[in-house]
């Protein structure tokens, strides 16, 4: 057995018990390397000793505990929870009242603007877009002459049929 | 997938149709490791209960995120170790001691838990609580995520690609975390490890 070996037996180790094949792998290769020895016996008693760490204090109703925390969220965000919090909202004086309802309408009034503002920032954006793109056609100047251009072929047709009957 | 896999993704889509007795279930059966892994990452009894009964809500909350093709201890550890840092994150913005602190050296520290069938003398017992003191204190100062990873593979048969997937890191910096952190524990713990001093007690 050689250094690898020895250490594939040791994370083995970490986890279960070695069979007796492998105890006596692990004890042929530690009398050829007896200087391997503290170490073995260090990572057994580790992984003996983690082990053996106790658990952790737990309360007995613990599953009580969590199965109630479900059941209190569960009730939080049932209709019966929208149902008592419309039931409190009714309890409040008209002040308190009053004074919820200017809120809901200022937040209203608030997103609202928002939602204009939005709106005007899009049609801004479009403007610009639609600007970008006429910018990108040729310059007026660079289409002066386009006309003459476009009918330069009739008029050379015109002469060419004038030069012909003079010729004959 | 392993037949307790299987057992626990079963229970989680009989939780995802809202069967509360098959979740009553699964927090009967990961509640101590998953209370194990917190109380060893911020070492106080009270806050610990507090996060793992978050965590249960959160797996029942999340439900219908799960998917059976993903190992259950896997999802409930990764929600169990987020949560551990975010207390800690907490922790270190708000650097306050909590009262209800269980510390170590307390009276009333967890042994009461302590649950095993050997019977120990009394100085085999004060000698065993020292040295299960030793180890936790070693394990506490260890960085969060070599102590999760060694915390892990002992606590849960969880396969190191597993641990990995919990720890958000690659097989090979998982592997190599647990080998650190366990060469840190054994150069901290070497005069109990060297003397024999932890030896498993006789029956």
């Amino acid at each position: 057995m050689n250094q690898l070996d020895y250490n594939k037996l040791r994370e083995i180790a970490w986890r279960q018990k070695l069979t007796a094949q492998q105890e006596a792998e692990i004890k042929a290769y530690l009398a050829n390397c007896p200087e391997a020895r503290p170490d073995w016996e260090e990572e057994r008693i580790l992984t003996q000793s983690l082990a053996q760490l106790p658990d952790a204090p737990l309360a007995f109703n613990f599953t009580a505990q969590v199965l109630q925390a479900v059941k209190r969220q569960e009730a939080e965000a049932s209709p019966a929870a929208i149902v008592k919090w419309w039931q409190r909202l009714r309890s409040l004086g008209w002040g308190y009242r009053s004074a919820l309802a200017a809120v809901v309408l200022g937040a209203g009034v608030l997103s609202y603007q928002q939602y204009l503002l939005a709106l005007s920032r899009e049609e801004l954006a479009v403007s610009i877009a639609t600007v970008s793109r006429v910018a990108a056609l040729p310059r007026v100047t660079g289409l002066r002459d386009f006309d003459t251009i476009q009918h330069l072929d009739d008029v050379v047709a015109v002469i060419d049929t004038k030069l012909l009957a003079a010729l004959q | 997938m392993s037949a307790t896999c299987d057992q626990d993704a079963d229970l989680m889509l009989r939780v995802q149709k809202g069967d509360t007795a098959a979740f009553e279930e699964l927090v009967d059966k990961y509640k101590q490791p998953v209370m194990n892994l917190i109380y060893r990452t911020i070492r106080d009894a009270t806050e610990a209960e507090d996060l793992a009964q978050q965590v249960f809500l959160q797996v029942y909350k999340a439900a219908n995120r799960y998917r059976v093709s993903a190992k259950f201890s896997t999802w409930l550890f990764t929600i169990a170790r987020n949560l551990c840092l975010n207390e800690i994150r907490r922790r270190s913005r708000h650097p306050a001691e909590s009262l209800d602190a269980v510390r170590p050296d307390s009276e009333d520290e967890p042994m009461r838990q302590y649950e095993d069938i050997r019977t120990f003398s009394a100085s085999e017992q004060m000698l065993q609580n020292e040295l299960t003191e030793k180890i936790q204190k070693a394990l506490e100062e260890l960085p969060e995520n070599q102590r999760t990873a060694i915390l892990l593979f002992r606590e849960q048969d969880l396969s190191y690609e597993e641990i990995s997937e919990v720890l958000k890191c690659s097989l090979s910096a998982t592997k190599s975390l647990m080998h650190r952190g366990r060469e840190t524990l054994k150069q901290k713990l070497k005069p109990y490890l060297r003397s024999g001093a932890w030896q498993k007690p006789t029956s």
